[in-house]
Formats: structure tokens, sequence, C-alpha cells
């Protein structure tokens, strides 16, 4: 079997192996790292056209049954007549279907797919699909990495404070630098706002203006680089980026600082561990950035605010998206241990929430609780 | 699992009645309280927060007795036209509450952030985010205030003893008057400011069953914490101003603010930072407001769907902003009516309710011995 290695969710340890595009091997690569009898796995066959075999796992005495009934009826429930790959699939039985925020967690490693069952999780895989769906899932989940719990905690935390700073700068900062510069002058240090007015002398258009255009054309380098075949793509990134942003404030259409900030966004949006919530807090960002450049640090906190409102209405199963930042009582606080900060390994003797209640905790070497 | 049943817990209801209240407060009460010199400020506060505790046990102890909505037990205990006033009432103080409120952000927002802005489209922005987050279930606005909650309580904490550094000492000992009378009179403002605690009557229903008993503890711990919080605040800014120049500002908490210097320098004025927290604990309180409002309308009347009666809520808001005029003229319309006038009445309606609780109770005792 030629197992592919992973290539968009990289790890530091671990393991290397991606998902395949045929169903029978990524099924054997589940296998392999769940030797229990408890596994099952549920077979549909979606599209009257395709004909998509479709599998949904899960560990009968960890997975609740009324999800993995719901899941079935769901993908059960899709009328069309094609179904060629996962993502549509994930479109058509989202709960939100307006939200830009994901509700299923894509993933092509099988590693990260054994983990996930082994909580409780049910897993949906695709023929002629390298991913395997996972629900239920939260925003937690989803900055979570694979090599997340083969590392030492106290590195793992601070990982993850990086990723959740580099969210918050992803869909902020363009927009706070705006409302800094174009509103709130006086709350920056006067070294700092000397430089950056020294910075923008010459420059025709207004903060907005600048860093929307900025934003836009990274958008466009960022697009062709995908779009280009592989070493073709990576060139168009360096040289895009060097050439476009040198070139634009050598023209002064745009100050130094805004590469800067364009860079840094960018820079955090890279760092999320999804990239559909990366993608998601993309579009968020330029809501901010429209708010900010009308009504500056009132626009970004509206801003904010109607973010967290968004969040806040998103369920997945019926679990809270937000879960455990809200309702983090629930399962004895056990899955606050595994969120921002990472609790040592002997310390996470429960399984989250996703499980059955009486089969939370994980069991000792002995068998025994 | 969680279970879908639109129910909060008392543990989200403390915290939503802090980020309801804490902002509210931090810019009411020190115009309430300027006539006060620093000392008789901090006693009236201590006053003012007892008497509110007390109050939520008694808020909590008829919530006890609802079983199903508000408006249905008062019926039941005193008649219909007593239901409809007490929610007209309840609905008008809402209405008061909440363009007080988006006046208020407005007035912040041209004072302190946008200066060349008109406060009427702040405050409309305002009513339009209350709306986005009354729409929808319960559970999502209380979700929101559970993770709003430590951010904001957190900074404020760290921004408060940021601003204690500007803290003279020599402010607290030059005062010596003390007038028990004006202390005692100005305590009912700060109790008036939170009596309003009483609408949360109309949530009985969405409050988890079985546990509503504790609601008394839930509405005494954010009561205490958000004394806590005005305690702080008032004594810093006693210290920090001197009693005669507090009495002078309009706007002390944020000016409060605008004096914070950390080290290192990174930013030169903390007051923007501090209102865009503010603003979040504000946004909380528009959401609940208009949320309120619906319910209060809804058990008014039945047939009319919720999520539009959301929307006439913060409609009839917007239209009494537009008329309202200024802040000032605001501000003066809220404690005249919405303090002076209509929560006494409010306040009052709770306690009649308790005591004719208290004397069936006694009654049912009688009948029972007198059957023994």
């Amino acid at each position: 079997m030629d197992i592919p290695k992973a290539e968009s969710e990289k790890s530091m340890r671990g393991s290397r192996q991606a998902f395949t595009e045929q169903l029978e091997e990524n099924l054997k690569l589940i296998r392999t790292r769940i030797q229990d009898e408890r596994l099952r796995k549920r077979h549909l066959i979606l599209g009257t056209r395709t004909k998509t075999k479709v599998s949904l796992l899960y560990v009968e005495d960890l997975a609740y049954e009324g999800i993995v009934k719901e899941v079935y009826k769901r993908l059960d429930g899709i009328a069309r007549d094609e179904v060629l790959d996962s993502g549509v699939a994930e479109q058509l039985t989202k709960g939100d279907t307006r939200s830009p925020f994901p509700q299923y967690q894509a993933t092509e490693r099988p590693d990260r797919t054994a983990q996930a069952l082994l909580e409780g999780r049910v897993a949906v895989l695709f023929d002629h699909s390298p991913e395997a769906l996972l629900l239920p899932v939260t925003l937690n989940t989803l900055f979570q990495a694979s090599d997340d719990y083969y590392r030492h905690f106290w590195i793992v935390s601070f990982l993850r404070v990086i990723r959740w700073l580099a969210a918050f700068l992803a869909a902020f900062l363009p927009g706070l630098y705006v409302a800094a510069t174009g509103f709130h002058t006086q709350i920056l240090p006067t070294n700092l706002i000397l430089v950056m007015a020294e910075a923008r002398k010459g420059v025709p258009f207004p903060g907005i203006v600048e860093v929307l255009l900025m934003e836009l054309s990274f958008e466009l380098i960022r697009e062709a680089g995908i779009r280009m075949p592989g070493a073709i793509g990576n060139t168009i990134g360096i040289v895009g980026g060097l050439i476009v942003g040198q070139s634009a404030v050598s023209a002064n259409l745009i100050s130094p600082m805004t590469v800067v900030i364009v860079a840094f966004t960018a820079l955090g949006s890279f760092s999320v561990p999804n990239e559909e919530v990366s993608e998601a807090l993309r579009l968020v960002k330029y809501l901010i950035l429209v708010l900010a450049g009308i009504w500056g640090i009132y626009g970004v906190v509206l801003g904010g605010w109607l973010l967290l409102i968004h969040l806040a209405g998103l369920k997945s199963f019926e679990i809270p998206y937000l879960y455990p930042f809200t309702g983090g009582e629930m399962n004895q606080g056990a899955d606050l241990k595994d969120s921002l900060i990472r609790s040592p390994m002997n310390r996470m003797w429960k399984r989250p929430v996703f499980a059955r209640r009486e089969q939370r905790v994980r069991m000792g070497k002995s068998g025994k609780e | 699992m969680f279970a879908n049943n639109e129910k909060i817990s008392l543990r989200q209801l403390r915290k939503v009645l802090i980020l309801d209240w804490i902002g509210k407060l931090f810019l009411l009460l020190p115009i309430l309280l300027q006539p006060l010199n620093g000392r008789e400020k901090m006693g009236a506060l201590v006053l003012g927060i007892l008497a509110a505790v007390v109050y939520g046990a008694v808020v909590g102890s008829v919530a006890v007795k609802i079983n199903g909505t508000f408006t249905g037990y008062v019926r039941e205990r005193m008649g219909k036209l007593a239901a409809g006033t007490v929610g007209i009432l309840f609905f008008l103080y809402l209405l008061l509450n909440m363009v007080y409120l988006a006046q208020a952000v407005g007035e912040l927002c041209r004072v302190f952030l946008l200066p060349e802005s008109r406060p009427v489209v702040s405050g409309f922005m305002y009513l339009l985010a209350g709306l986005a987050a009354a729409g929808g279930s319960v559970q999502k606005r209380v979700r929101a205030a559970e993770c709003l909650f430590p951010t904001v309580t957190l900074l404020l904490i760290l921004m408060l003893a940021a601003a204690s550094g500007s803290v003279e000492t020599g402010h607290f000992l030059e005062i010596s008057e003390y007038r028990p009378g004006d202390v005692f009179q100005r305590s009912s403002c700060v109790f008036a400011a939170f009596a309003g605690m009483g609408v949360v009557l109309y949530l009985v229903p969405h409050v988890n069953t079985g546990k509503t008993r504790g609601m008394t503890g839930a509405i005494r711990g954010a009561v205490l914490i958000t004394g806590g919080f005005l305690l702080a605040v008032f004594a810093v800014m006693t210290g920090a101003f001197g009693s005669t120049d507090l009495n002078r500002l309009e706007w002390p908490v944020p000016v409060l603010m605008s004096n914070v210097n950390l080290p290192g320098e990174f930013l030169q004025r903390w007051d923007v930072v501090f209102l865009a927290v503010l603003l979040m604990a504000l946004l909380m309180a528009s959401g609940t407001g208009i949320h309120y409002m619906s319910r209060v309308l809804g058990e008014l009347f039945p047939k009319v769907e919720e999520e539009g009666l959301k929307k006439y809520s913060a409609g009839i808001a917007a239209v009494v902003l537009l008329i309202s005029g200024n802040y000032q003229t605001m501000e003066k319309l809220f404690v005249r009516w919405a303090l002076c006038a209509v929560m006494p009445f409010l306040a009052a309606f709770p306690i009649l309710l308790w005591v004719m609780e208290r004397v069936k109770r006694g009654w049912i005792g009688k009948e029972e011995k007198e059957s023994e």
C-alpha cells in the first residue's frame, strides 16, 4: 500500500502518514491503530449517479448512539445524484449553512482520526476523498494539532496560546491598525506616531484603502500560488510578495507599515492549524476592517461582538461551538484542561464531553479505572 | 450530552447580571452620587449594595414560587389588571434603560473615540448590535456572556490595579465631613440602580428548574461582585482625583483610565482600551435589554411571535432614541422617570408578592395545625 505523507497537517512528532484516495485502504489505516472489536462501521452509498461509498466509523461503547444515528440520518438524507467529495456532503449536512466557520473537522491524518474515535467522536470517510470528517466539533478542537499530545505540555500550552493569538491577529490586526492610525492616534506612543507619519508621507490613499488594496493583492498572490503547479506556485508567492510589496512602497502607493501589518496578518492566518477556520477568519478580517474604517475602535468592538454572538449561536450536534469556554463546568471541567492550556498527560484522565458519560474515564494499564 | 432545553444555569445567570450592570453602573453611579464627598460616596455605595443583596433575596424567593410565567403568576395572585400594569411598568423601565444606554454609548463615542461622529448614529448601531445578540435562543447570548465575562473582569481588574498607581493618600485624609441623611438618601439611588433586577422574574421559565431555589445565591453573587468592582473604582477615583475634582468630572471612570501609566510606554493612553472593554459589557447589556423587553411584551401579547417582538422592541427603542434629544436630556429623563418614578413601584412589587406568599404560607400553616 502506497501511503502518502501528510501535506496540510504536518507535525513535528508522531506519524507522517496521510489518508489515500481509496476508502478500503483508509479503513485499514484506522483499523491498524484501533484494534478493538468495538470499532464499528456503517456503510452508505451516496449519489444516484456517482454511487460514492461512504463509511461511518465509531467506537460502539464510546460514541453516543444519538449522534451516530443523527449523522447517519443526515448523510442518508442527501438527495442529490452526485456526491463526489466529502466537502459536498459536509455543506449539505451542516447545521448552520450560512456560517463560514467549519462545523465538521476535516483531517488527512489517520492518527488524528483514531484519536477522535477514541474520544467518542464519529468519523466519516468517503471513497476517492483523502480526508475524514470528524464530528461533533468545537472551535477548541479546531485549534488542536495532532502532535499536541505527543509533546511536553508546557511547549504545547505555549503553542496553543500562540495559535489563539495568531487567530486574533488574523482577524483583528488590520482593523486595529486602521482604527489606531485613522481615529485614535493619541493612544500610540509619540515616537511610534512620528515613525508612522514619516512612513505614510506622500501616500495618496486613506489608511483603510491602503490596507484593503494590500490585503486584496495578497489574496491574489495567494490564490495564484495555490493554482499554479508546485514549484511555480512557490515562486509566485515569493516573487509576487517581494516585487509587488517593494514596488508599491517605492511608488508611494502604500506605506512600509502597511506591508508589515499585512505580513503579520498573513502569518497569523497561516499559524491557525485548521485551514477552514483560517479562511473564515480571512472573511471576518474584511468585515472588521470596514467597520474600523467607519467607526474606529467602536467598529472593531462591534465587529468582535458580532463574531462572538455568531460563534455563540453555533452548535455541532447540540454541543456549543464555544465549548469548553462556555459550559466548561460540564464533565467536571476536564475539557478545560485540554483547551487554551494543556494539562500534563497524567492529569488528563477523562475523555472529552463527546464520549458517553459512563465511559468518560480512560482506563489504566490493568484495565481498571 | 448537552440538553437542548433553552435553559440557563444559575452560574450563567450570575454572569449575565454582572455584565448587565457593570457597564451601566460605571457610567451612572458617579452622576447619582455627585453631591457627596468621597467618604460619603463609599457609605452610600455600601448601604445601597446591602439593600440590593436583601432585595435580591426577596426576588429569589418569589422566583421559587413561579410555575410557568411571571405574568401568569401575578394574574393568579393579584388579577389581570395588576399583571398588565406591572408588565407595562417593566417595559417602560426597560425602554428608558435601553435608550439611556444607547445615548450613553453615543456620547462616550463622541467624547472619547469619535469626536466628529453624531452620537445618535453610534447609539443606533448599539441598538442594532443588541438586536443581533437578542435574536435566536437565550442560550446564545448567555454563552457569549460566559466567554466575555473572564475577559472583561480580568481586564477591568488589571486596569484598576494600574490606575491605583495614581492614587494620592492625601486625598483620603482631606475628607472629614459626613452627612448621614444625604448618604442614606443617595444610597436609595444606588439601590434603585440595582433594583431593575426584578426583571429576572420574567426569565424564570428559562432558568434551570429544580435549581431555581438558588436564584437568590446567583443574584447575591452578582450584586456583591459588581458592588466590589464599584467600591474599588470609587476608592481609586477618590484617591486619584480628590473629592472636589471627582465631582466636577462628567465621565470620571474613563478619565481615570486615561491617567493610567504602564511601564514600557507601549501605549500612551489606555482609556481607549478601557472603553473597548466597557463597550463590550454595554453591548451585552443591550442584547439582554432587548430580550427582556420582548419577554415582557411576549407575556402581555402571547399570540405575537417572539422574534417579531424583539424587532418591535428594538424599533421602539430606536424611535425613542431619535426623539430623546441628547445624552444630557436622556440622563435626566432616565433618573427622573425610570429610577425615581417607575422604579419604586417595580421594586415594591416583588416585596408585595413576597409578603403575600408569607401570609398565605402562615394561613396554610394555621389550617394544618387546626386540622391536626
